[in-house]
Parts: structure tokens; sequence; C-alpha cells
């Protein structure tokens, strides 16, 4: 006995559709991964933006910075304030500074050393105060 | 039928959606590989923007900064949009509301409230100056949108500061004040504008139709390029010694000018440079030319007595007298032409070269000159650098005025031995006096050691000394400061210029000034020129105080309190020597090479010797 088989009238047109459908489904989803991409960019493209003014900024605010200290450092104001405070210090003369090393000892070949050394043999390495020099006898 | 109208309705929205993508899609490939062919007719939205490269720092020897570029904002005020109300652009602002805005803007830039309400009075304008300020905090609170004020417009710009003030100022020089392109004016500045000035850069972009830039469509993207930095031997602090000493003895001199110089002997570097009266060289525009000349350099003047130690060098190298030679000081000798006084001094019958430079004898000088003959002089004077330009790194130097020989009258003969009738710089002779000191070796004095760019790299590098040339030999050099020793020192004329610890050799110079077709009376070039310490030389120092206050009398040195004398070198410009010299040698650690003068208890039982 021969079989009924129904045949959809349209199944040609409905595999086309699907076909179509997926296509436009696969657009929309590709718009969609291009609109995402691109409002990506834009948001960069801000903050690019926006990091350059920000160097800017502070370059500008470095330089004044740097202008505010070196105004601040010149030998008039150092004098002004020692003065201020009474100190009244003045510049050493070269046999009056002695340089000490991180470990405690005078850097070699100065001459303040040198001289106390001479008047006082030095018993250790620590260095030597000098003693107050004796006055002569034959005044 | 029914299936091609379901086919029509459902293939035909669809046929138009996929072509409607694809348009869309090849659109979108044109746009991003700028596949785009034609331009649209108004480019509204494409822009260009140029930003200027800030200038060079200029730097000291310690490598502080002395001019520098920095950002400031300038305030300015729109009196009209100040007169509307900002909570309701339609109405008029209240008085109230006005004065408050006024008082808060008054208060925030610290400028007088009379002065803010001048400018929102200033209707003739829409934009009136108020104040210009480098404060952050101010600058926060005057942009910030909620104090609404909308008449402020806040406009940044760059200015050249100068963080010593007027000190350096004929060395540093100056830029003019605009700010898009500043220019310099003098000095450094001037001098090496193609090395500070920035390079400017350039943007052209395209930008949406919301404002923001399309940054992936940047045609051009070149960065502004920092100026290069230079780098001075002129170091702040002995710089500011030497001022502070110049400025103290030219209002105790009352002196119309005064120069000083301080250079190293060993380089050549100018170490201090100073020219007095100075000048602000941001307000460079609000003083007279003649102010802002560097007189070190573009001062041409007769140098006086301090030429006679150039004429003793000569005398020495060619053999023609010794040290202690001894020379009739009688003016009317016969066998010389018109000879130069010597004032109202009583000398013995004879003195020897020695003697006559400690006590600065005309005569003596005078005969010697004629004695060495005009070609002779005038060959040492041009190969120790005098009537020459250095060749610093400075505009405006001046060559001086050493006429050729052959030109030299019979009067000139022994008129240029004592320094009359010749011309020179400052610099020239401190230079001169630094090939004394370095055995007759004449150097090069320079001020720039070195440039470098905005990334590091060093463009240009001094390198040490630069030798000009051997005038003298270093024997002569060394007797002759030997010679010098006696100036500092009782019987010389300059025993103010002696410095404790310290040997000087020195000279004076009291040089009457031109006037007319003759010589001024009362106006005199006062100066001393030392080497220190003279048996180890480290540098040269030049004081000169042009027109110091006369006084030849006892009672109007009484009645004005103007020291006797005070035009003479010895008197005016010699205790300023000593005053620089005694802080700058303590500054640059070089030891007393006389240390029992400091401190005599310490070297008493010390061996002949050690200190020598």
């Amino acid at each position: 006995m021969r079989r009924n088989r129904r045949v959809k009238k349209n199944s040609r047109f409905t595999s086309g559709a699907t076909g179509i459908a997926s296509l436009i489904v696969s657009s929309f989803i590709m718009l969609m991964i291009y609109w995402s991409l691109d409002a990506r960019c834009t948001s960069i493209m801000r903050e690019i933006g926006k990091a350059e003014n920000t160097m800017k900024v502070l370059d500008a605010e470095h330089g004044r910075e740097m202008a505010r200290w070196n105004g601040m450092k010149t030998p008039e104001r150092l004098d002004e304030k020692i003065l201020r405070f009474g100190l009244a210090m003045g510049v050493p003369r070269a046999d009056q500074v002695v340089r000490m090393m991180s470990n405690g000892r005078p850097a070699p070949g100065q001459i303040a050393v040198a001289r106390a050394q001479a008047k006082k043999p030095m018993e250790n390495m620590a260095l030597a105060i000098p003693s107050k020099p004796r006055r002569s006898s034959r005044r | 039928m029914t299936g091609a109208n379901e086919r029509l309705r459902f293939y035909g929205p669809a046929t138009l959606l996929i072509a409607a993508a694809i348009g869309v899609g090849v659109r979108l490939v044109f746009l991003h590989l700028d596949l785009v062919t034609s331009k649209p007719p108004v480019p509204r939205y494409e822009f260009v923007r140029n930003t200027q490269g800030c200038r060079g720092t200029i730097f000291s020897a310690n490598d502080d900064a002395l001019a520098q570029t920095k950002t400031v904002w300038e305030y300015h005020v729109d009196p009209m949009v100040a007169a509307i109300d900002p909570d309701n652009p339609k109405k008029q602002i209240t008085a109230a509301k006005r004065r408050e805005k006024m008082q808060t803007v008054a208060e925030v830039l610290q400028i007088p409230l009379l002065r803010v309400m001048d400018a929102y009075a200033n209707t003739r304008s829409r934009f009136v100056y108020l104040a210009t300020s480098d404060d952050d905090g101010i600058h926060a609170v005057l942009s910030n949108p909620k104090r609404r004020l909308n008449e402020l417009s806040i406009t940044e710009k760059q200015v050249r500061v100068y963080p010593q003030g007027r000190r350096l100022s004929h060395v540093l020089g100056f830029v003019s004040k605009d700010p898009t392109n500043s220019v310099g004016g003098a000095g450094i500045e001037l001098k090496y504008e193609r090395w500070l000035k920035g390079t400017p850069g350039t943007v052209r972009g395209t930008k949406m139709a919301t404002g923001g830039e399309v940054r992936m469509r940047r045609a051009i993207d070149v960065d502004a390029k920092p100026g290069n930095d230079v780098y001075l031997t002129i170091d702040e602090n002995i710089q500011y010694e030497v001022e502070k000493a110049l400025s103290a003895g030219m209002a105790s001199n009352r002196a119309e000018r005064a120069w000083a110089l301080v250079l190293s002997v060993k380089t050549g570097a100018v170490l201090a440079m100073v020219t007095l009266p100075g000048y602000d060289p941001a307000q460079f525009n609000k003083v007279d030319a003649a102010v802002r000349i560097n007189r070190t350099i573009s001062e041409s003047y007769e140098p006086g007595s301090v030429m006679k130690t150039i004429t003793a060098c000569a005398v020495l190298n060619e053999g023609v007298a010794g040290p202690d030679t001894m020379i009739g000081t009688a003016r009317n000798d016969p066998n010389y032409y018109r000879l130069p006084g010597d004032g109202s001094h009583k000398w013995e019958d004879r003195m020897s070269v020695r003697e006559a430079l400690v006590h600065s004898s005309n005569i003596v000088f005078g005969k010697l000159g004629v004695d060495l003959g005009p070609r002779r002089l005038w060959t040492y004077m041009t190969s120790m650098g005098l009537g020459r330009k250095t060749g610093i790194e400075l505009p405006g130097e001046e060559t001086g005025i050493i006429p050729n020989w052959s030109s030299w009258d019979k009067v000139k003969w022994s008129r240029a031995p004592i320094g009359q009738g010749v011309a020179v710089t400052a610099l020239q002779l401190a230079n001169a006096y630094a090939a004394i000191g370095n055995d007759g070796e004449l150097l090069r004095p320079y001020i720039v050691r070195k440039v470098v760019d905005s990334e590091g790299v060093v463009l240009y590098d001094h390198k040490g000394k630069e030798v000009v040339g051997h005038p003298i030999r270093p024997e002569t050099a060394r007797k002759v400061r030997e010679m010098m020793l006696g100036v500092a020192k009782r019987g010389g004329t300059a025993r103010r210029a002696a410095v404790r610890g310290y040997s000087v050799a020195g000279k004076t110079g009291t040089a009457q000034m031109k006037e007319g077709r003759g010589y001024s009376q009362t106006n005199y070039n006062a100066s001393f020129i030392g080497i220190v310490p003279a048996t180890r030389p480290e540098i040269v120092i030049l004081v000169t105080y042009q027109k110091p206050a006369y006084c030849r009398s006892f009672k109007l040195s009484q009645e004005t309190g103007i020291p006797l004398y005070n035009h003479q070198g010895g008197v005016c410009a010699a205790p300023t020597f000593s005053r620089i010299a005694s802080s700058v040698l303590r500054y640059l650690e070089i030891e007393p090479d006389i240390p029992e003068e400091i401190d005599p208890e310490l070297y008493e039982d010390a061996p002949e010797g050690e200190n020598g």
C-alpha cells in the first residue's frame, strides 16, 4: 500500500529563508561587534587626549615649581635667612675645613689634619683634634 | 498564488536589509581604509594647532638655573559679561552680587579692590587686564565653574624668569616680551638665541561633529621641542660676593659706575662678571640703554698705571732691564722727549724697576718705554691680548684702541707704557694679568662651558683651556709677579689690597678720563688688578670704579667725609679687591700661602720653609 506522504508545499522556500535569516543575524552580530570596537576606540582616543592634557599641565606645574625653588635658594635669600636667625656664619678658610669620610676618618691629604698631626702625633687612626698651641717661653 | 505572496513578503525586506548591510559594510571599509577620494567641500572638521617649544634654561657653574621659562596665567575680565546675572542670563546682575564677585576676585588675586572695580567698570573694552599669577591655587579657585565667574578669561602664557633678579643682568641679557615669539635682546640670551629657542610643533587633525578629535585621523603630529640648555662658568655665589663688595664700594666712593671680573688663571673661565648699576632683566624696557651695557667687555678706557705691569713684562722679557736695574728719576732728562710727570712725589735720584712698579713712577716707566721702543712695546701689548677681541661668548665686545706703533708720535712713546693714549677693555686687562699668573701662557677667556639638548645630549663642551700664545717666558712672569708683591705691602700704592694669609701680586691704576681734546682733572677711572695667591696663582680679580668722588684736600675730606685721594686706585679700588679676594679664596678653598699671618702661634716652631 502506498503511504501517503505529506509533502510541504514550501519546503524549498523554508530552507532559503533559514539561510537568509542566518545572514541577517550574522550581519547584526557583526554590526554589534563593530559598534563595540568603535566605542572602545573612541574611549581610548579620549583617554589619550586627557593624558596629553595632563602631561601638559604637569610639565607647566613642574616648570613653575622649579622657578619657585630656584628663586628661594639664591645667595641673597640664604644670607637673609642666616642673618635673620643671628647665625653670623661665614665661609671657612681652606685650612679650617676638615672633610670626613663615611668610615669616620678624615679624608687624606688635608692640610688642617696634617698640621694637627705635626703638632701632636696620632695614637690611633681617629681624627686627632689639635691641642691648643703652647705659648713660647721666649717672649 | 499565496505561496508567491509569502515569498515576496519575505524575500523583499530581506533583500533590502542585506543590501543595506552590504552598503554600510562597504562604506565602513572605504572610510577606515581612507579610500574616499572626494574631500568635503568645506573642511570644517579639520583643525591645525601650533604649539610653542619652551625656551632653554641658562645654568650657572653649580647647575642652578639663572634664566628659565615658566607658564603663568593672565586674568582678564569682560565687563559686559560681568553685568549679566550668571543664574539668569536675561537679567542684569544685582549690585550686591557684583560687589561680592569683585571682592572674591580681589581677595583671590591679592590685588586692590579698587583696581578690580575699575576693570569691571571699564565698558570701553571687553578684555580688561586684571593680574598675572603663577599660583596653582589661585587658578584652581578662579577656574572653578561653581564660582560662576563667567566674566573672567584665563589665558596661559610663557614668561622668562630670572631667579637671581638683577644679578647677572649684563651677562644673561633679556628676551622680548612677545609670548608667541620671544627673542633674545642682549647677553647670552642674544648670543645663544639659536640654541635656546625652542622648535614649534604642529598638530593637524580631524574633529568629530561633537567636537572631540578623531585621534587616528591625525595627519601631522610633530611635538614641540624645548630649546637647548646653556651652562655657564659663572658661579652665582662668587658673583653675589663680588656684587655685594662692589655695591658697597660704589656707595662709599660715590662712583658713577663700577665693574669687576674674576677669572680663573689656570683655565680662563670667567667666575664672575659684574657691572653696576645693574637692572632687572624682566624690566629691561624701563631702563636707559646706557645702563644695559656690559662695561667689562663693551667699555674701552685708558687703563692708566695698570699698563706698567705689561711694560715691565716687555722690558724684562727683552732684557732691556732687570728688576733691580737702577733708572734715573729726573723728568728733565735730555735723552728723553717730554717725559710724563710724577705729580708731587719726590723720589731719590735713582730707583730700581721693582721700586718704580711698587711706587708707580711715570717717569721711570716712560723712560723704560722709550728704551724698549714703540715697536716692541706694541708687539707685547697686542700679543698679550690688548687691543684685540678675546672672543668671549657675549655680544658687543669692543676691540679697544692700540694704534699701530708706526703711527705713534714721540710723546706717545713715553705715554703708552703708562697706559695713556691707548684704550683697552677690562676683560683684556684681566686676561693679560692672568697670563702673567699662568707663567706666560695666554688663554682665551670663556663663559659658556657646555650646551645640552632637552634629551641630555651634549651639543657643545668647552673641555678645558684654550691656549692663545706664550707672549712672555715663564721666568719673566715669575719675576714680574715677585715685583708686584710690593704693591700691596707697606710702601706700595695699595696696602689696602692686602689679604691676610695670602700673597697678592697687584697693580693700581688711576687714569684720567678723556674730556674734549684733553683730560679731565676730576674724573678718573680708579682700578686695581691682582693675582692671588701670588706664589701659586689661582684667580685674577679686577676692580674698576668710574668717576669716584674726587677729593684732594684734607679740609674737603673732613667736610664731606670722602676719603682723601679717593679717586686713586689704591684708596678706592684696592679695599674692594681685598674684600672680594678674601671671600672668593675661602669659597674656592684655596689654601693660604702665608698661613703664619693667620695663626702665628701655630707656626711658631714650624721648620723654616714648611709654609713657603
